[in-house]
């Protein structure tokens, strides 16, 4: 009742930008719109605590290759910097697009000219019979914030059994992290191998034997389909769906993520499964835009609506964004799938389009190359003398990498550059009046 | 700005660029110490020749305006000054290679044994680079090009000196501990 009244007696503060969510899309539009328009009054409201930090970087911290310090996204100045006036810790509550207004937890309210959501993805829980609620004490966690990290770091002792359920990128990330802290690891995966959506059945099977020698326990073709729990109604053990049981201490549920659309609920942003937005990063409603993990991206590959959750195509959203907020002329034509990340020391680069058949492949006339040499394996995709998507494992096949993402990037016509490109990626491949037109610094792409 | 450029048609294809630039961005910087250490581990140059003594050019980074390498890094240790100089941070750096995969030049390289990756940050502004300096062939040069505006966003992010041991940030190369 009391906090009803302090809110309703509550004058909205006026900012010309308002921003949600202070990560990768949320960074680039603050430092998009401050190359425009340095003075107009700019907020970001986010409700995790802490300064700028890199989200990827959560595995790297639990492995001990960063720190909480270095982890940060942007430097220590960054809000004096671009003079932004800071909501940390803070949640948005309730947006009214109307009366351009975001109610906050802390009982203020902000009303934009120009507001951005940049509100990233929330962890996809599956129902699971017998699960307590992740992040509540009871030893199933999320993994997808510091918080989770500090979290895990805090409760996992090499002593701890732990359960991985997901294979996917950020499962087999954490799984690495976390082998840091204890050797007992068994990780889950409803598919037949192990990132499935990333790489082919020859990849993943290098992948896969790199982590079994770091003796985790990968079980594909497995989901759980009940979580036990003991007296104290913590986890215990989960039973997987062909009905064996894995001792538990600890379940991280990492199966993937979905665009985070709460605050946009119930009003007339359109939302298909996440936010609907223009190339130039509007929503259906105007002076209201979004940019990362959150949105519907289009996809160059197939030129299709998707959800594409990775850091740079955040960025480039963002950047996108903050620009037509601060008044240019910009659009964002889409993005393609890119990659790169390494598993225990092994680097792997992927792009593009990179799993399919060979009926598909001879369907679409799309000619596939393999090479592979011990843990080194090389995928090049090719459709009408264009490269569409690679994979690159292992140190011997990732130099140079960026060219081939330049030559799928614009797709060049691979008969007009010097044959072996795609083995030896080098720019003295390529026509010497291009190349030196290039060498002068000008961006390509 | 000033950057290197390369004039493929005198380049001998001799690599002396690679390895002064390895040497001056190893914790070492010196040539000889740089190349025989302990355990014989090689530093890695920014400027990597490509080709061979027949027809060779010596790549290294173009300094983008909007450089996609910043853009794309996902830890923040990718940086461009406020003159226009695109940096990494090694002591922030996570070796992920996102910087590898996107530029379109190539010229970011993870060495062999590194956790992080060596780029052109034009010897931290201190004097000419090295790789200029000691050409034999006069095929690199260290100037001004009108076709490449400096574009700095304006704001400077915190630069780190090679030899600035109270610098919390630092472009020298870090090592695998070796297990
Ligand atoms: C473990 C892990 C590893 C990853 N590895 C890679 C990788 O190697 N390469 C790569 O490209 N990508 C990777 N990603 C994906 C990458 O982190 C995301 O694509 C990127 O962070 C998206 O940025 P964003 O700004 O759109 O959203 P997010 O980073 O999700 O940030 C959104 C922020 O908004 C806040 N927020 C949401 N709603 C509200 C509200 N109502 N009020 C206040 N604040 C709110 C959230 O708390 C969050 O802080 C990884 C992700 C994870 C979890
Ligand atoms: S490393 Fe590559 S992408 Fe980055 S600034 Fe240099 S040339 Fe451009
Ligand atoms: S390798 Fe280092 S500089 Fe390159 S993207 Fe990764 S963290 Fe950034």
């Amino acid at each position: 009742m009391s906090l009803q009244k302090s809110v309703t007696k509550t004058k909205p503060r006026q900012v010309k930008y308002l921003i949600i969510g202070n990560s990768a899309a949320g960074v680039a539009a603050v430092e998009s719109i401050r190359q425009y328009d340095k003075t107009g009054t700019l907020a970001v409201v986010s409700d995790e605590p802490w300064h700028t930090y890199s989200r990827p970087l959560i595995s790297y911290l639990l492995e001990g290759k960063t720190t909480q310090e270095k982890m940060r996204y942007r430097g220590d100045s960054f809000y004096q910097t671009y003079s932004v006036e800071t909501h940390l810790g803070v949640r948005a509550e309730k947006l009214d697009t109307k009366k351009r207004t975001v109610a906050l937890s802390d009982g203020s309210v902000l009303e934009y000219q120009k507001l951005l959501l940049a509100t990233g993805s929330v962890p996809f829980v599956p129902p699971m019979n017998g699960c307590p609620a992740p992040n509540t004490g009871k030893g199933v966690y999320t993994f997808i914030k510091l918080a989770d990290a500090l979290a895990l770091q805090e409760t996992v002792t090499a002593s701890t059994q732990v359960v991985v359920v997901g294979g996917g990128l950020t499962g087999v990330k954490a799984t690495e992290g976390l082998l840091h802290l204890t050797k007992n690891i068994s990780l889950v995966e409803l598919a037949p191998r192990i990132l499935p959506n990333a790489l082919d059945t020859a990849a993943s099977d290098i992948v896969k034997r790199r982590l079994e020698s770091a003796a985790v326990t990968i079980n594909c073709d497995a989901s759980v389909s009940e979580v036990l729990t003991g007296a104290d109604g913590n986890v215990s053990s989960v039973r997987l769906s062909d009905g064996r049981t894995i001792p538990c201490d600890v379940l991280v549920i990492s199966i993937g993520v979905r665009p985070n659309v709460e605050l946009v609920k119930g009003t007339d942003v359109a939302v298909e499964r996440g936010i609907l937005i223009d190339e130039s990063c509007q929503t259906s409603v105007p002076d209201v835009f979004a940019a990362g993990d959150c949105v519907v991206s289009h996809d160059l590959t197939d030129d299709s609506k998707r959800i594409l959750a990775i850091l740079p195509n955040a960025y480039q959203q963002g950047k996108t964004a903050g620009a037509v907020m601060a008044g240019q002329q910009k659009t964002d034509k889409g993005a393609r799938p890119i990659n790169a990340t390494s598993f225990i020391g092994l680097p792997l680069i992927t792009a593009g389009k990179t799993n399919l058949t060979p009926e598909q492949a001879a369907e679409q006339g799309i000619e596939i190359v393999v090479d592979s040499e011990g843990e080194n394996y090389r995928k090049l995709v090719i459709q009408n003398d264009r490269l569409i998507g690679f994979i690159l494992l292992g140190a011997a096949y990732t130099k140079r990498a960026g060219i081939l993402t330049d030559l799928l990037n614009r797709q060049v016509p691979l008969s007009s550059v010097g044959a072996g490109v795609l083995q030896t990626p080098e720019l003295l491949l390529f026509d010497k009046t291009e190349r030196l037109q290039r060498m002068e610094g000008v961006r390509s792409i | 700005m000033k950057k290197v450029y390369p004039n493929e048609d005198w380049c001998l294809g001799c690599k002396l660029c690679e390895v002064y630039c390895a040497a001056a961005h190893s914790p070492y910087r010196d040539v000889h110490a740089a190349f025989d250490t302990p355990d014989g581990s090689k530093p890695q140059a920014g400027i990597v020749v490509e080709g061979d003594t027949k027809h060779s050019i010596a790549i290294s980074c173009r300094h983008c305006p909007d450089a996609p390498c910043v853009e794309a890094c996902i830890s923040g240790a990718m940086q461009k000054t406020s003159d226009g100089v695109v940096w990494c941070d090694t002591t922030r750096c996570v070796g992920c290679m996102t910087c590898v995969l996107i530029c379109p030049y190539g010229a970011v390289h993870k060495g062999e044994g590194m956790k992080t990756v060596t780029k052109c940050d034009l010897c931290s502004c201190t004097g000419e680079p090295e790789c200029v300096r000691h050409c034999p062939a006069f095929a690199l040069e260290y100037k001004e090009c009108e076709a490449a505006q400096a574009s700095g966003r304006g704001y400077a992010s915190e630069r780190a000196f090679i030899g600035d041991k109270d610098s919390q940030s630092g472009t020298e190369q870090v090592m695998e501990e070796s297990a």
